[in-house]
This record gives C-alpha cells, structure tokens and sequence, in this order.
C-alpha cells in the first residue's frame, strides 16, 4: 500500500513540476507556439507526421513471412 | 520432402516472433538514430522543417515538439518490439542466433529509413536531411543506406556467422 502512494505522490511530482516548468505553456513565446501548433491545421499535421508508422506497421506484416530464417533447431530449448 | 510436425511450426512460429521482434526494435532504433543524430546533435533538420523553417524561437519550438511526438512514436514501436521478445522468450524458450537477430534489427533500420525516406523526404517533403544546399544528394544518400541495411539485415538473417 505504501508503494502505491509513493507512486502517486511520485507522479503527481513529475506532473506538476513538468506544468511549472513548461516554457511553453507561460512564456510569450511559449502562447505563440501553441497557437501555431494548435490551430486548425493540428489534426492534418499530426496526420501526416504520423503516416510513416502505420505505413511500417503494414510492412512489417507483410514482410514477416518473407524474411529468411536460418535452420536454429539444435538451440531450441523445450 | 520434410514434414513438419506440430512443435516444428510451434517452433517457427516463435522464431518469426522473435525476429519480427528484432525488426520492431531496429525501426525503433533507427528513428531514434535519426531523432538523435541528426535533429538534435548534428542539427541537420527537423520533422517539419522544410514546411516550417527553424529560422525564429518560435519555429524552432513548433520544430521541438513535432520532434518529440516523432519520438513518441518511436519510443513505442520500440516498447513493442521489447515486449514481443520479452514474451516470446519468457513463454517458449526458443533462442535465435545472434548474428539473425542482429540481422533482423539491421532489416528493421534499413526499413524505417527506406519508408521515412519515401514519405517524409520524397512525397510529403516535411523535411530533407540536409535543407540547405542540394538537398536531393542527401535524401538519396539516405535512402541508399536504407536499402543496404536491408541487404545486410536479410543477408545476416540467411546466413548468421554466430550462434
């Protein structure tokens, strides 16, 4: 039980320290910043800068089967 | 003509996890190569960059936090790829040869920078690896490292020296 609240009380430390510090959530330039990243274009951005990854997700799955496995018997352990 | 039993198909079956495992970490360590080495040490670009040049403060932190969600990204397909060799391992005991596994990361590498480099560098033009200059010698030189990672990566899994 004690380990649970320690790692709580650790959390909420990191979290709210983290908020404190973020330059970008109080500085001037950091409200400049957000409003560049979170305006009306953030869904299509994030969806372009994301692409690469379902893009390898798919690949792998169809290059699993492909990929060349050597004979490795002799150290398969039961 | 070898017929294969039930613990055979068991047993390849927790190869290719293993070694879909290594792929997943070696896209993973790749990214983070990229991430690493050339947005944040060498500074060479960043993942919007060519559509948001890092010219001002404020570019350059738009430039940092669309970094940090490509690293994200990577961190978890990473995770994953921990995960499945944590599991398969933990669950069935196969073992692989290291040269394959390492095969298989390099594999993993030469595929991530061959998809980033198709998309990010070519089609969506989000950044190239060098974005001053003649940015295309860079963007090839990139994608042929990719595709050699991919012949040494499938290479080492054919033909693992160690065991």
């Amino acid at each position: 039980m004690t380990r649970k609240y320690v790692s709580v009380a650790v959390l909420f430390q990191a979290v709210t320290s983290t908020l404190v510090a973020c330059p970008v959530c109080h500085t001037q330039t950091g409200e400049q910043v957000r409003a560049a990243i979170l305006n009306g274009s953030f869904g299509s951005t994030l969806l372009l800068v994301l692409t690469p990854f379902p893009v390898l997700v798919i690949a792998v799955r169809y290059l699993l089967p492909l990929l060349p496995i050597s004979s490795i018997d002799e150290n398969y352990v039961k | 003509m070898k017929i294969m039993s039930n613990s055979d198909s068991q047993l390849g079956s927790n190869q290719r996890s293993i070694f879909a495992a290594g792929v997943w970490i070696g896209i993973g360590m790749g990214g983070f190569v990229d991430g690493i080495l050339f947005h944040q040490i060498l500074q060479l670009h960043s993942l919007v960059s060519n559509w948001i040049p890092r010219s001002n403060l404020v570019n350059e932190q738009i430039n940092m936090f669309w970094d940090g969600i490509f690293h994200a990204f990577t961190w978890i397909i990473t995770a994953i790829g921990i995960f499945q060799l944590w599991r398969t391992l933990q669950y069935s005991g196969t073992k692989v040869k290291s040269g394959s596994f390492a095969g298989a990361t390099l594999f993993g590498w030469g595929l991530f920078n061959v998809v980033e480099g198709l998309i990010d560098h070519q089609l969506l033009q989000l950044h190239h690896v060098y974005q001053n200059g003649n940015h295309l010698l860079w963007d090839f030189a990139f994608l042929a490292l990719g595709g050699l990672l991919l012949l040494a990566g499938w290479l080492l899994m054919r033909h693992p020296s160690s065991s």
